[in-house]
Parts: structure tokens; sequence; C-alpha cells
């Protein structure tokens, strides 16, 4: 019997998408440099960054002094960091969803947000900086993995999740969290403001410090989830399939959610709540390029870049009143999960 | 030592939280046999499969594959010797049919290595043997309750251990696949010395295809022996607690158990 190896040739469809999406992220990262209340042409971004990478003067020369400043320290940490942040909430998305074998899950569903939100808020209530640059970070992540630990056990049930009270268990866990995000407000007297605006989600007080941070963890992130991306395609058929095929389940799903829940506790302690980012590009992703979690996760991470660079620009230069993210991420999400929830009652998802 | 001595359990123990499941079982079973396991309904058979494909640890007692305690080999390695078709089972985000029966293969493919010829081959060859050929391509979801069964069957076929766990395998499927399945089954352990261990509920199958049968009845052995001399009325009566009486059958060629209905 001769094997029928010329089915198996989908590889090239899948390196045509990725090649795509990275021109994609690049040409989101130029145009959206140039947009602003000072509009800038692409060649001069290109020519400022060149300048800044080669360290070469005489490319930016003949450039308005303020063209440079305006983009490597106005526009550009800000950009870089909404799309680190929004491949690392697709990340980590991608990742709740495997795992937990549910396609609602996301950190803003599971209460991983509130619960980073909740740890940060800690942290910048009692304005602790023991940690310096990263106390809020730290706090978060404990925030978010109490928070996970939390919801995880309150939908165990006989050893078993069940996928039908996570998400409600998420909520509720999520609904007092705020609760107590906002009482903190209301004690909070020259803090508050801080708070509050940290909390609706934004890029605006966004530093080269933070984007350091966010590139490495979302690296680590996609080098951790990538090495056991078939475990986690086979951990997809549940725990005693998964356990009898080699996997070593338990430790691969305890790596995971940890890694899960450490980016998206850094994404939320550098820019606060973006909801939904993590719930939407998945599925979009899932019906481009299919289950397969070694294709789904780089190509998430890719357009999860893509679409929050996307719409914080939008809200930066297109709209007249700047916008929070997480309001406007929210707005677009909240339909979609209706959408989700109702096809996934129906029980025909991905059918 | 026997060397065809497989499975050697030795007095394990074994509750969830605090309620025990397993209560004390000793067990030897050897290469190339069928074997199955019955018993009513909740009386631990699942978790004694989970216990033999090393899924779930004995509290007390240990479980020796090979000569070697189960919980020191490393999963991966494990796998390559037991297949387990489960009874409940996801199916994820919509792997294809071929993509699920390829996972079988997991063990056998290093880290970041491609499937090669070879799982390729064995993809094909158990897609084949189970019929479903023509559903490679489909999206799992989009198949029927059987047509999943079978599917997970040939995942196990393409896993090619040498033994294979079956625990209610054919319970969603009718006739005609319930005996393709034992059949194909019973031919791995003669032709190949393969081993068996199935759950089965149905006990006319159970006596037509196995070559030894473990009775277990609330976390215990009740009988385990050659099928012929273990299948006894009075077994039968004490552990499933119904009225039954065995005769020889010529057309199937083998013992079978008819019941006293509207009783």
């Amino acid at each position: 019997m001769t094997p029928k190896v010329q089915f198996h040739g989908k590889d090239t469809r899948f390196l045509l998408i990725t090649v795509m999406l990275v021109i994609l992220t690049l040409a989101a990262i130029i145009v959206s440099a140039g947009m602003g209340y000072i509009a800038i042409g692409q060649s001069d971004i290109l020519r400022v960054i060149g300048a800044r990478l080669f360290s070469s003067n005489s490319l930016v020369a003949n450039l308005d002094p303020s063209i440079p400043y305006v983009v490597m320290d106005v526009r550009l940490p800000r950009i870089l960091t909404a799309a680190l942040v929004g491949a690392g909430l697709a990340l980590s998305g991608v990742i709740y969803q495997g795992i937990l074998l549910n396609p609602l899950a996301d950190p803003y569903t599971l209460g991983i947000s509130s619960g980073a939100a909740f740890g940060a808020s800690l942290a910048l209530l009692a304005n602790i900086s023991m940690l310096g640059f990263f106390s809020t970070p730290l706090f978060a992540f404990t925030g978010a993995v109490a928070t996970l630990l939390l919801v995880m056990r309150l939908s165990t049930f006989n050893g078993q999740i069940s996928a039908q009270t996570l998400i409600l268990s998420g909520v509720i866990v999520g609904a007092i969290l705020s609760a107590g995000i906002s009482f903190m407000k209301y004690i909070a007297d020259e803090q508050v403001a801080v708070i509050i605006f940290w909390l609706m989600g934004s890029f605006a007080s966004a530093t080269w410090g933070g984007v350091v941070l966010v590139l490495l963890t979302v690296f680590a992130g996609l080098g951790v989830t990538l090495f056991f991306a078939r475990d986690l395609n086979i951990m997809s058929l549940g725990r005693r399939s998964s356990d009898s095929l080699g996997v070593d389940t338990a430790r691969v799903r305890r790596m995971l959610l940890l890694s899960a829940s450490f980016v998206a506790a850094v994404c939320v302690a550098v820019t606060g709540i973006i909801g939904f980012i993590g719930l939407i590009v998945p599925h979009l992703m899932r019906y481009i390029v299919g289950p397969d979690n070694r294709k789904l996760i780089p190509a998430s991470a890719l357009a999860g870049a893509v679409l929050l660079l996307t719409a914080d620009t939008i809200t930066r230069a297109v709209l007249p009143v700047e916008v929070p993210i997480g309001v406007l991420t929210a707005l677009i999400g909240g339909p979609f999960f209706c959408v989700i929830f109702r096809q996934k009652q129906k029980g025909k998802f991905y059918e | 030592m026997n060397n065809g001595l497989l499975f050697n359990v030795k007095d394990i123990f074994f509750s969830y939280d605090s309620a025990p499941v397993i209560k004390g079982i000793r067990l030897q079973l050897s290469r190339g046999k069928f074997y199955g396991i019955v018993g009513p309904n909740g009386c631990g058979k699942t978790t004694f499969l989970d216990l033999l494909t090393g899924s779930r640890t004995p509290q007390q007692g240990t479980i020796e594959f090979k000569g070697e305690r189960l919980d020191s080999y490393p999963k991966k390695r494990l796998a390559k010797s037991l297949a387990l078709v489960p009874q409940e089972y996801d199916t994820g985000f919509g792997f294809s049919v071929e993509d699920m029966v390829l996972m079988g293969r997991h063990p056998h493919i290093d880290r970041f290595a491609s499937p090669g010829q070879e799982d390729w081959q064995k993809v094909d060859q158990s897609l084949e043997l189970i019929g479903i050929d023509h559903l490679r391509k489909r999206p799992i979801n989009s198949l029927s309750g059987g047509q999943k069964q079978r599917v997970v069957v040939a995942r196990a076929l393409a896993q090619n251990s040498e033994v294979l766990l079956f625990d209610e395998a054919t319970s969603n499927l009718d006739i005609k696949y319930t005996l393709q399945i034992f059949n194909l089954a019973r031919q791995l352990v003669d032709k190949e010395e393969r081993t068996v261990i199935a759950v089965i509920h149905n006990l006319n199958l159970a006596a037509a295809y196995c070559d030894e049968i473990c009775f277990i009845n609330d976390g215990k052995i009740a009988a385990c022996g050659p099928t012929a001399s273990t299948l006894t009325e009075s077994l039968i009566g004490s552990v499933f607690g119904v009225d039954s009486r065995i005769s020889w059958d010529e057309y199937s060629n083998s013992h079978q158990i008819s019941y006293r209905y509207k009783g």
C-alpha cells in the first residue's frame, strides 16, 4: 500500500498566511506611526527608524527636528506596546481555550484580567514600589494566578472541570473583584485618577521600558506554548485520551496555564483591562488556519497584534476624542461573544 | 518468573477524595490474551483501566508492567506499549478524522519532527481496517456518535501498541460495527500476539470473544480466569443480581447466556 503523502501538503498555505500576517503587522506599525495630530509620511518614518537602528544622523538631516522625537518617543512605544499586548492577549486566549476546551474562555471572561487588575490596583493604591518597575506586574501576576486557581476550583466537580460553570465562575469572581477595585477607587484619594485611567485600558502612557517587558514576556510565552503545541492539540481530546497518547497532561496543563496567566497579567499590568481580544482572535484564526495549535498559536499572536494596533490607532488618530481602548474592544467584542455563545448553545460550532 | 507476564497488579487501593473505588485488587495479566472485564455499573472497571494505563496512580499497592513499576515509565514510552479507547472523549476544536488518527502516532514522533512515511502508513492502514477511509477529511465534530467511536478505535490501532485497552469501546455502535471491532481485536490477539483488555457490558460478547474473564464487584475481583470455567450462572447471579442460564450455542460457537426477562 502506498501512503497517501500527497494529501498532507497543507503547509505552503500556512506559510503564505504567516508571511502575509508578518507583512500586515509591519505595515500596520509603519502606517499607524504616520497617523496622528502631526501626519508623517511613511518614508520619513522609515528614515527615522533607520537612523536610530544604524545610528546615522545623515538620514534625518533634512527633517523637522520634532519628527524623530514624535516617532521614537511618543508614537512607537505606544504602537509597539499595543501590538505586543494584542499578541499576548490572543496567545493567552488560545491557551485558555485549548486547555479548558471552552471556546468562550479568554483572560477577560475567566476573570483573570480582573484578578490582575485587582492585584495591580492594590499595588498602585498602597504605592508599593519595593520591587521598582516590576511591582505592579508582579502584583498583577499574583492576582491573575490566584483568580485562575479560584475559578478553576469553583468549577471543578469530582475532579472534572465543568465547561458550563467555568465561564459562570469567571464572571462571578470577576464581578466580586470589580467590586473590590471600585472600593479601592472609593478609598483612594489622590491615586484614584491613576487607577481609573489605567483600568480603562490605555496605551497613552506607554514607555520603552514597558515595550521591553511585554516583548520579553510575550516571546517567552510563545516559546513555551510552541514547545507544547502538539501536546495541546492532543489534550483537546480530554485527559484520559491524552494521558494514554503519551502526554504528561497534568504537567503540561500546569505549565501552559501558568504561562498564559503570566502573559495576560503582564499585559494587564502594562495597559489595564482590554477585553475580548483573546476571545475573538483565536476564533477568527481557527477558521483560517484550522485547529492545529502549531499553526494557530503564531497566527493568533500576529493577528492579535494587527487587530489591537488597528483599534488603538483608530482611537488615537481617527476618532475625534480618544475613546479608551478597553471600551472600544468591549464594544466590538461583546456582540461577537454573543454570536459564539448562541452558536455554541445550538451545538453547531465548527461544523 | 513468567516471561509472558505483562501486568502484575499487587494489592492496589484507590479512592476519589474519600470514596474508595478500588478496594484491594491483586491480578496478573499475560501477553497474547483477550481479557474481558465485567461488572455492574460503578464497580470500578473504568478506574481500574485508568490505573492500568497509568493515568491514575493507586494510593496503596503497585502495578508492574513488564517487570518495571508503571509509575516509573515516562509517558511517551508507556504510550508506545499501551493504547486506550476511552468511553468518553472530547473531540476538540474540529480536527479532521485524519488528524485525529495521526494523533495516535504522537508517542512515535519526536517533538519537533514531522510524521514520517511509517506514520502515514499506519494511519492509512488503520483508516482502511476500520473502513472509514472515505471520512478522512471530514471534521470529527460533523460525524455521528458511532462514527466518532470508530475514529477513536482507528487512532488506537495507529498507535500500534502491544496492549490495547477498550473501555466500552462499542457502546455507541450498531451490531455490524461491534462485531467488526471485536473481530479485529481477536485477530490482533491471534495473529500478532497482542493483548486486549476490554471492559465489556454485554456478557454474551465477552463469552464469545474473551480468553479470560474478570468479574469486578464493589472494587474487588469477584472471580477471574478462563472464560469457560469462570462464567457461571451463580457468579452472574451474585455479581449482577439477575437470573440467567448458560448453554453452549452451536451457531455462535460459544457459550451464551440467556436471561429471564419480565421477571
